[in-house]
């Protein structure tokens, strides 16, 4: 799966954003804003490092958009202009060609494996995460291997079952019994 | 000065006398192996996953242990390189070239062996080298004033695109995003609450390990099972013991081939942020440059040259990407990220002062890589070809099991689930820097190196009464980190 490539005609220029590249660069800046925020009323002192370094980043982050997903091309605009000659604005949504990675996808969704396996893996750690503040770390480790492993294509009751029991003795063992680790 | 370093080799190798250590190490370099040769097992994510068995023991036993796996892992990369044209970690890639054309040739345990010796020899060349090195940088890092740590931290920023090839932006975002991220907490000059958001627990800041459990595995598992490739087992092994002896005699008629790679591995180890992955590019590169042109022709197609280059490169990183970490306590690589988190949890402060204050435990740390890479050999020889059995487990039952052993090396840290939702989110940032050209190393340095960016810079401004001269020019230390960051912003440059 591939973030889209938006185009945007303004004036002569045709403006592409690349929105897979936006993705860190908006973090931070996102990040960048909430921090300000939250430490707007602090002593100097307290931002004397803090604050140049917000600064600095905030700068990379506008350069990293400008150099790796905005791109403004007028050459294009002119040639279309000459094959078809129209000026009015228009707005695309679209992804390049096929790339060595949408090729890989498409080989491996036929083991099982893809965004669907990639995705439902995160949605269950997330769960994975909820359920360790509820239920003790055996439960919760026990269910998330056997629906993890059913993700990812184990259909075999038997073998999930003996999975994740299994390595959650194991690990149980290992950490609580023998290590004396504290666990969830 | 040479007789107190002759005495503190001797009681670290009293360390290592006893039967617990020696253990270790044997059990170190084996689990090391068995981990490594897992294609998307890497050395970072052997130590980081073994850290937390560490936790219940001395420093010694424990440390020596993470030092054996990380020499153990780094070399068994290179098995499922030669058997199934599959790098075990991304410090093994070049090893498929040469590694699997020769197994299609039906030479596949001589091509092991080769990598086993190569491996071996660099690796403990490497810690020699170390262990000579390291006293002599740990006493100059004694003169680094806070404005120089500052910048020594900034240099190890910098120097990141122009060792990786990856872009200058990117990688100063990412590690200016980690030096942002360890400021959060109780700043150090008057303690107020920082970037905390209101949670409490963030006042104590955000620990480095999450960042790289969350950027080094929990991506690397996501990852995993988006392309789930599965290994099919048609690899038919045979081999003799007279291929192990061709192997040996490879090796020896090839001094300059090894001598060179081991070099080139030592040194780009040890510069921060450059680990295995660079090292093993670089060395092949450079063998195929000082090759004669028939060959150099012959470079992908099966020649033993290529093996030696990349193999006895990646090992020798190992040493060299010590001695930033053990020194400056600022790491070679993501390995030795992982190793300065596990030295930190066993109470030691890595940095200028460790030599004098745990001498007999640093200088036990670096003979056990003698002691370890000898036994690659022992363990490599007889052995890589069922090690690199383990390629086939499907990696169904591998993923689970791994992030599991991640929610445990997370809440370890401080017994913390609030933890837990950092290693999250760093693996889903750690997909998106893969995705899209972020060096991973760049956030994980920035987070370690906060702490000392922030002390350096705000002791360094304030002894020099806020004048810029004095802090960036004030001392030839400073001028010749200054001189060091411009190079490998105009290195940067001008490669791309």
């Amino acid at each position: 799966m591939k973030p889209p490539t938006i185009s945007v005609r303004v004036s002569n220029t045709n403006v592409r954003i690349a929105t897979g590249e936006l993705l860190f660069p908006v973090l931070v800046l996102g990040f960048c804003a909430a921090y300000y925020i939250d430490t707007r009323g602090l002593p100097d002192r307290s931002m004397m490092y803090a604050g140049p370094l917000l600064y600095t980043t905030v700068l990379l982050a506008v350069v990293t958009v400008f150099k790796h997903a905005v791109s403004f091309d007028r050459q294009s605009i002119k040639r279309e202009r000459g094959e078809r000659n129209e000026s009015t604005p228009f707005i695309g949504w679209g992804t390049d060609e096929e790339t060595a990675t949408d090729k890989l996808e498409k080989k491996s969704r036929s083991t099982g494996f893809g965004t669907s396996s990639a995705v439902g893996l995160a949605v269950l750690l997330i769960g994975y995460l909820l359920s360790l503040y509820v239920v003790p770390f055996v439960v919760g480790t026990a269910g998330f291997l056997g629906c993890a492993l059913y993700i990812l294509g184990e259909r075999r009751p038997a073998r999930i079952l003996i999975y994740s029991l299994g390595f959650t003795i194991l690990t149980w063992g290992v950490f609580v019994e023998w290590l004396l680790v504290p666990l969830p | 000065m040479i007789l107190a370093s002759l005495l503190s080799i001797r009681s670290g190798a009293a360390l290592l006398a006893d039967p617990l250590v020696l253990a270790a190490i044997a059990l170190g370099v084996g689990v090391g192996i068995v981990f490594g040769a897992i294609p998307g097992f890497s050395a970072t994510m052997t130590i980081i996953l073994l850290t937390p068995v560490t936790v219940p023991f001395n420093p010694a036993p424990a440390l020596i242990f993470l030092v054996s796996a990380y020499g153990g892992a780094v070399y068994a990369g290179s098995i499922p390189s030669i058997l199934i044209n599959t790098p075990g970690a991304p410090g093994s890639v070049v090893t498929c070239w040469d590694g699997y054309e020769l197994t299609k040739k039906g030479k596949a345990v001589y091509t092991l062996a080769v990598s086993a010796i190569v491996s071996s020899l660099a690796g403990i060349c490497a810690a020699v080298v170390l262990l000579f090195l390291a006293p002599r940088i740990a006493e100059f890092a004694l003169e680094f004033g806070p404005s120089q740590m500052f910048l020594f931290a900034v240099f190890a920023l910098t120097i990141i695109p122009a060792a990786k090839g990856a872009s200058l932006e990117k990688a100063l975002l990412g590690g200016c995003f980690g030096l942002l991220v360890a400021t959060v907490g109780n700043d150090p000059q008057l303690s107020q609450p920082r970037g905390t958001f209101g949670f409490t627990i963030l006042r104590s800041g955000v620990d480095f390990i999450v960042v790289l459990i969350g950027l080094f595995v929990i991506a690397e598992m996501f990852q995993l099972a988006y392309r789930g490739v599965v290994v099919q087992d048609d690899t038919e092994i045979e081999g003799s013991f007279s291929q192990i002896k061709d192997a040996f005699r490879a090796v020896a008629s090839r001094p300059v081939a090894f001598i060179r790679g081991m070099l080139i591995g030592t040194f780009v180890g040890s510069l921060p942020g450059a680990g295995a992955d660079v090292a093993n590019f670089v060395s092949y590169n450079e063998a195929r440059r000082w090759a004669d042109e028939e060959l150099a022709d012959k470079f992908g197609t099966g020649i033993i040259e290529g093996v030696i280059a990349g193999d006895s490169s990646n090992n020798a990183t190992q040493g060299g990407a010590l001695v930033p970490t053990l020194t400056l306590g600022i790491p070679g690589s993501g390995s030795t990220a992982a190793l300065l988190g596990a030295i930190s949890i066993h109470g030691l402060q890595p940095g200028p002062g460790l030599f004098d204050r745990s001498a007999a435990l640093v200088y036990a740390l670096i003979l056990s890589l003698v002691i370890g890479n000898l036994l690659i050999l022992v363990y490599g020889l007889p052995g890589a070809k069922y090690f690199g059995k383990l390629a086939y487990i499907p990696p169904k039952y591998i993923i689970p099991a791994v992030v599991v052993l991640s929610v445990i090396g997370g809440f370890a840290v401080r017994n913390s689930l609030f933890d837990l939702w950092f290693v999250l989110l760093f693996g889903v940032l750690g997909v998106v820097f893969v995705k899209y050209e972020y060096p991973l190393v760049s956030p994980v340095l920035g987070v370690i190196l906060g702490g000392i960016a922030e002390s350096g810079f705000v002791t360094g401004w304030l002894l020099n009464q806020g004048d810029p001269v004095e802090f960036f020019f004030g001392s030839y230390i400073s001028i010749v980190l200054l001189a060091l960051i411009l190079l490998s912003v105009v290195i940067t440059i001008v490669r791309r």
